[in-house]
């Protein structure tokens, strides 16, 4: 089974190149220190604003720092954040979800009526209400991310959950003796992979740009760290005379992300025995 | 004869405001190693009778009555008692093979499952029963069928697996809800020789659901006809086969084809359709009666003694 999947996934060409994409920049993150020719902090103001060269690849910014070796340190902020928030919103979606869709009733009641709550709120706003209260740095982010994103995994899960348990197989596990949580987790959960696979590869781009949205208002990653968003934010001063910088650090934002999601839906029809692709 | 399950004055009701009677003063006794036959026709209640031994109706049924299980009562007790008892005294087999196993486990593996939840045994001893269950219900080379997913087996297949999932942990008794209805003819006759060697073999109680009378003639020893939740006709099998005494038992015998048989005899013709919500007092088959008669509008029918194991609910008797 698992076969024939990467088989069909791999079948289309486009798949594969984003999936090269996604591979190379997590490669870039994982080795930074390695493969990075300059310190990502150091400053050289003799330096400053260079073109791309040899030397420096993609050029220096206002400070003289090597861009290529800043959206390398970028990238291990970006897919950490986006890996690790995207793990939070899942863990709590699907726990919240599944545990709406099996007992309904006024456990279902609550959790729904709150992730409607969550779901009034325009997203990043409220992103930035919580990062406003919490401070800005990396693990604030997360959590901010992470309890944004979960509502839409719980209620999707919710909603399979629902069809699933009346499925006869739920009934066949029932009446041979298991119990509510052996088949929460063991019976309906991995029925409920494949739309699983789907959120986390449409969450983990999304988890990026509203980390890169966040640091871009000054509310995420601080500087001098490097990350994709507060990189923007600083070229955007200088989009005029220097229009390398913005386009070099926008470009591995779209880069990712967009790899992400062409990678998500390829695997989605992949997994999903209803489509069929030649 | 010992008595293994005796249910007493059973009622079933589903919904609060207006409950729906799904099930009505339903009393039987099941034997050790008897078949009890169910027949009646679609909405009867066959199934929520059958769901209501092991407590798998869904929350807001209501229940009133006893259904004692070796003299102790089984319904309306905790949870984890419960789950003591289902698979491993009790089991079940669904009517739907098409979904009645997790498409996402090998079968060998939701055999093994069960095995390690009642049976306590290790990874590999409970592997080698649920390969031992594969070869009982007759699957070729039962290894290679252990790690096969349900969707790459036939109907027939999925059924034996489903069987053998039952009866894995030795129950007491077993609950066939309809096993051969989805399948075809042939594979249904494989079935249920399946079914009653391994009854012999494991010498165990059947409650056998079914609309099907050949297969109920086949397999049971008694049988209870029901009717909109109701017991219309209870007994030993050849003496009802012989002679059904209760007009709706008359109705579904004279509804099976027999090759052969002379076009002339008279076929009891039922009115209307079963509606369940028309009926409020009086004989539940009083609207679609060939003997209507005006008491039964009024006076609800005892099961009665008919003679030695047979029993009939109408007031022609």
């Amino acid at each position: 089974m698992k076969n024939k999947i990467c088989k069909k996934l791999f079948r289309r060409k486009i798949a594969i190149f984003c999936f090269g994409i996604i591979l190379l920049f997590c490669f870039l993150a994982i080795f930074a220190s390695f493969i990075a020719p300059f310190d990502p902090n150091e400053i050289n103001l003799t330096n400053q604003f260079a073109s791309p060269s040899r030397f420096n690849l993609l050029g220096t910014d206002e400070y003289g720092r090597d861009i290529f070796s800043r959206i390398i340190f970028g990238a291990r902020v970006s897919i950490f954040v986006g890996l690790i928030a995207t793990f939070i919103s899942v863990f709590i979606g699907v726990f919240l979800g599944i545990l709406a869709g099996y007992f309904g009733g006024i456990i279902d009641y609550i959790i729904s009526r709150i992730s409607e709550i969550f779901y009034a709120f325009p997203d990043v706003l409220f992103a930035i209400v919580i990062m406003f209260v919490l401070g800005p740095g990396i693990t604030n982010l997360l959590i901010a991310l992470g309890v944004l994103g979960w509502v839409g995994t719980a209620r999707l899960i919710r909603a399979q959950v629902l069809e699933l348990k009346q499925k006869e197989f739920v009934r066949t596990f029932k009446a041979s003796g298991f119990g509510d949580f052996y088949i929460m987790f063991k019976v309906i959960l991995p029925n409920c992979i494949s739309i699983l696979i789907v959120t986390i590869t449409t969450l983990i781009p999304s988890s990026i740009m509203s980390e890169a949205a966040l640091s871009f208002l000054g509310l995420g990653v601080m500087p001098p760290t490097a990350s994709w968003g507060n990189m923007i934010s600083s070229a955007r001063i200088y989009i005029k005379t220097v229009p390398s910088y913005s386009i070099f650090s926008g470009l591995s934002i779209v880069l990712l992300v967009l790899a992400f999601n062409i990678f998500g839906d390829a695997l989605r029809d992949a997994i999903d025995p209803n489509i069929k692709i030649m | 004869m010992s008595k293994i399950l005796e249910v007493k004055n059973l009622n079933i009701a589903f919904g609060f405001k207006k409950p729906f009677k799904a099930v009505e003063d339903v009393s039987f006794n099941l034997s050790k190693g008897k078949t009890l036959g169910i027949v009646g026709e679609s909405g009867s209640g066959k199934s929520v009778l059958a769901s209501s031994i092991l407590s798998l109706l869904p929350q807001n049924a209501k229940i009133t009555g006893d259904i004692e299980f070796m003299g102790k009562k089984i319904n309306g007790i905790n949870e984890k008692e419960l789950r003591k008892i289902r698979g491993n005294q009790i089991a079940m087999v669904f009517q739907d093979h098409m979904s009645s196993l997790n498409p996402v486990m090998t079968v060998g593996k939701q055999i093994r499952e069960v095995v390690m939840l009642h049976q306590k045994l290790n990874k590999i001893d409970a592997k080698q029963k649920a390969i031992k269950m594969l070869e009982l219900v007759n699957l070729p080379v039962p290894k290679k069928i252990y790690s096969k997913y349900p969707h790459e087996l036939s109907g027939g297949m999925r059924q034996r697996i489903m069987i053998g999932m039952a009866l894995s942990c030795e129950p007491q008794i077993l609950i066939c809800d309809e096993p051969t209805t989805a399948l075809d003819v042939t594979i249904q006759v494989q079935i249920l020789k399946l079914i009653e060697n391994l009854k012999l073999k494991f010498k165990i109680s059947i409650i056998f659901i079914s609309h099907d009378l050949g297969v109920i003639f086949e397999m049971a020893d008694e049988i209870m006809v029901m009717y909109a939740g109701k017991i219309m006709e209870f007994g030993n099998v050849e003496k009802i086969f012989k002679n059904p005494l209760h007009p709706y038992t008359q109705a579904l015998f004279s509804a099976i084809l027999i090759s052969g048989q002379d076009k002339k005899k008279d076929h009891i013709i039922l009115k209307n359709t079963l509606n369940l919500e028309r009926v409020e007092c009086g004989c539940k088959f009083s609207l679609r009666c060939p003997y209507y008669h005006e008491d039964c509008k009024n006076k609800s029918p005892e099961l009665k003694e008919y003679s030695k194991d047979h029993f009939c609910a109408c007031i022609k008797i």
